[in-house]
């Protein structure tokens, strides 16, 4: 993990979050919702980002716009986008960051439009924000948006105020006004929650065909394991503000290498599925500046063992494969006698 | 809602002809047109009703000098303390001899106009302050905060009475009291409001977008947050008006001999008994004036916060 700045700095990486550090409050005796993040995500790639609320994984995206509420700040860790030094960023990189290499999709359609707005002139407004195009230019592109996000007749929608559009319509302006900048990373924070369950696989279907279609890279965080499960590349478990999994969608979901991550699923109703088979995870999440200091997830893991009370880091266990969990191993066998 | 008026009512866009016909055979069809250009441009009853009300009273102010039948200062030894009715003089003389309505007309204009034009600058210089405070926090928030609490902490009227015994009566005297003061309020209004809006999403979206801080203060956060602030302005321009009235009354208004509602009522009193009208006409121009605003502010509330 460690290099020589050279080494560290784009590597061809779309995006390298490193060792994330995200604390509220004064350095002493603040708290940090974010300890140790560590992701990457790289052009035409989809990485799901899943935990329960309060694991941290929204303040992780917001950090990587450099959008952190007020008293929110990085302690430590480095976060790069493309040749973008996020966390030491001036004004004017600032600028090119937002809009430019990031676009941002909102969990909530509702808030997320500007209610007193056309959604035409948004867009467009959103457009001029970092290349020198005309009005007529701009709104040109923002009809174009309009029918790339499926829009029938782009040029009346244009017109229409966000309170004349259903859900599923808002949120796909919302991913024009994020593309309007020609982003080369898309952050998604959790974009199909608020949606109905019929339109959520139109958009999330639209949000991966951009991934390969235009090339660019996107994060979406969720907490939806059957939305990860059926859109994303590369998923990324993530429990008390730490990383605590990393590895390709399909292995993830099927061999879960982390005790945490094997209980979430277990958790997920399926078809096969009976009432009896479910289990809820015991206990909850630990509050925020009383995380343990050894494996996070202990007081809730049924597999647990005294050593897992130490401190614990994300190593590699096979290729391409992170885990935190001193018993993966164990895991691995686990998940083969259930499959037999 | 009637049949005739529930028909066509839920549809947008030209009516079909069968709608066509039904509102022609109705009774009640110029009412129901009415209704639905009314609902085209967001108007209401409160609305309407209050907009003529003040639209009258500005007309009337602005045409003083072509309407009133007297000249309001010139006074007639002669015909004193004449009741309504009096040819030559329907809502009689005062204690001069000067025409009552004459006096009440150049009134409208003193009182009406001052508020209104009173109002301009605090809406404008506390609205700035509160939205800049609020969305950006910071010292400039703190030092803004304190200084709105230190002037919210005093009586306004009290203040502002003091104020101009200082500065002296006089239209421009008014103007500036009221906006040293009355700043704060629209202020504390925009700041609150800015505050809930800066964490909004769209804010956000627009944070993400590479958006100017000025234009997003421009087109996100003002157009969502400045009617609060006007249908205030509504119920403070009542406020003025009463203010302006009651430093007539102190003696401290609008300087003699123009005229304006509070003075007539203060020089009324020694005639309360006898000649009671003196001081309840101009009593019942101020009850319109503020009724004519407040059915404004009513209205506006109703049509704004419909978004």
């Amino acid at each position: 993990m460690a290099g020589s700045p050279s080494e560290k700095r784009g590597a061809g990486r779309l995006l390298a979050v490193r060792d994330l550090r995200v604390g509220v409050g004064p350095q002493e005796d603040g708290f940090d919702p974010v300890s140790d993040a560590s992701l990457h995500a790289d052009r035409g790639e989809v990485v799901g980002v899943v935990g329960e609320s309060g694991s941290g994984k929204s303040l992780t995206l917001r950090a990587i716009a450099a959008l952190l509420p007020p008293g929110v700040a990085v302690r430590s860790g480095d976060v790069d986008v493309g040749d973008i030094d996020v966390v030491h960023a001036d004004r004017r990189e600032v600028h090119r960051l937002r809009g430019g290499a990031v676009g941002m999709v909102f969990q909530e359609p509702m808030t997320a439009l500007n209610p007193t707005m056309r959604i035409g002139p948004q867009i467009a407004e959103a457009a001029r924000a970092h290349r020198k195009v005309s009005r007529v230019e701009a709104k040109a592109r923002a009809i174009e948006l309009l029918g790339q996000m499926q829009f029938t007749e782009p040029e009346r929608r244009y017109r229409l105020y966000p309170h004349e559009l259903s859900g599923g319509m808002r949120q796909r302006v919302v991913i024009a006004i994020a593309l309007a900048g020609d982003p080369e990373l898309l952050l998604c924070d959790e974009p199909t929650t608020a949606l109905d369950a019929t339109v959520t696989m139109r958009v999330l279907g639209l949000i991966t065909g951009l991934a390969k279609e235009l090339d660019i890279g996107i994060l979406l965080v969720t907490h939806d394991l059957g939305v990860a499960a059926r859109v994303c590349d590369r998923i990324v478990v993530m429990y008390a503000g730490r990383v605590v999994e990393e590895g390709p969608a399909v292995a993830i979901l099927r061999r879960p290498r982390h005790a945490y991550t094997l209980a979430l699923l277990q958790a997920v109703p399926t078809r096969e599925s009976t009432i009896e088979a479910l289990r809820a995870i015991p206990g909850s999440p630990p509050k925020v500046g009383e995380v343990p200091s050894g494996c996070p997830f202990v007081p809730r893991c049924t597999l647990a063992e005294p050593a897992c009370e130490q401190p614990v880091s994300l190593v590699e266990i096979a290729a391409g494969r992170m885990s935190a969990c001193r018993r993966h191993e164990l895991l691995a066998d686990l998940v083969e006698a259930d499959d037999a | 809602m009637s049949v005739v008026g529930g028909l066509p009512n839920g549809t947008e866009g030209p009516p079909t002809s069968a709608e066509v016909e039904v509102e022609a055979r109705s009774p009640l069809r110029g009412m129901a047109v009415g209704r639905v250009v009314g609902r085209r441009v967001g108007a209401n009853a409160s609305l309407v009703i209050g907009l003529a009300i003040i639209g009258a009273l500005l007309l009337i102010g602005a045409l003083a000098g072509v309407i009133s039948p007297h000249d309001p200062v010139k006074q007639e030894i002669g015909n004193t303390l004449a009741p309504p009715g009096t040819a030559g003089h329907i809502l009689g003389t005062d204690q001069l001899g000067r025409d009552t309505l004459s006096r009440l007309i150049y009134g409208a204009r003193n009182d009406v106009f001052v508020a209104l034009g009173a109002l301009v600058l605090p809406f404008v210089f506390g609205t700035l302050v509160g939205i800049v405070a609020g969305y950006r926090g910071g010292w400039f928030d703190s030092v803004m905060v304190g200084v709105i609490d230190v002037i919210i902490a005093f009586p306004i009227l009290v203040l502002l009475i003091a104020l101009v015994f200082v500065l002296g009566p006089g239209v421009k005297t008014i103007i500036i009291s009221v906006a040293l003061i009355d700043w704060v309020v629209y202020a504390r209004l925009a700041r609150t409001a800015a505050r809930r809006e800066a964490v909004m999403e769209y804010v956000l979206a627009a944070q993400v977008g590479g958006i100017p801080t000025w234009r997003i203060l421009g087109r996100h956060v003002v157009p969502n947050i400045i009617s609060q602030s006007i249908i205030y302005a509504m119920s403070d321009a009542v406020l003025i008006i009463l203010f302006i009235t009651t430093l007539g009354f102190l003696g401290l208004g609008i300087p003699p001999p123009a005229s304006d509602w509070g003075t007539m009522i203060a020089e009324a009193q020694p005639y309360i008994n006898n000649q009671w009208w003196l001081a309840v006409i101009p009593g019942i121009a101020i009850i319109v004036a503020a009724f004519g605003l407040s059915l404004i502010a009513d209205g506006l509330a109703q049509r704004l916060d419909a978004r």
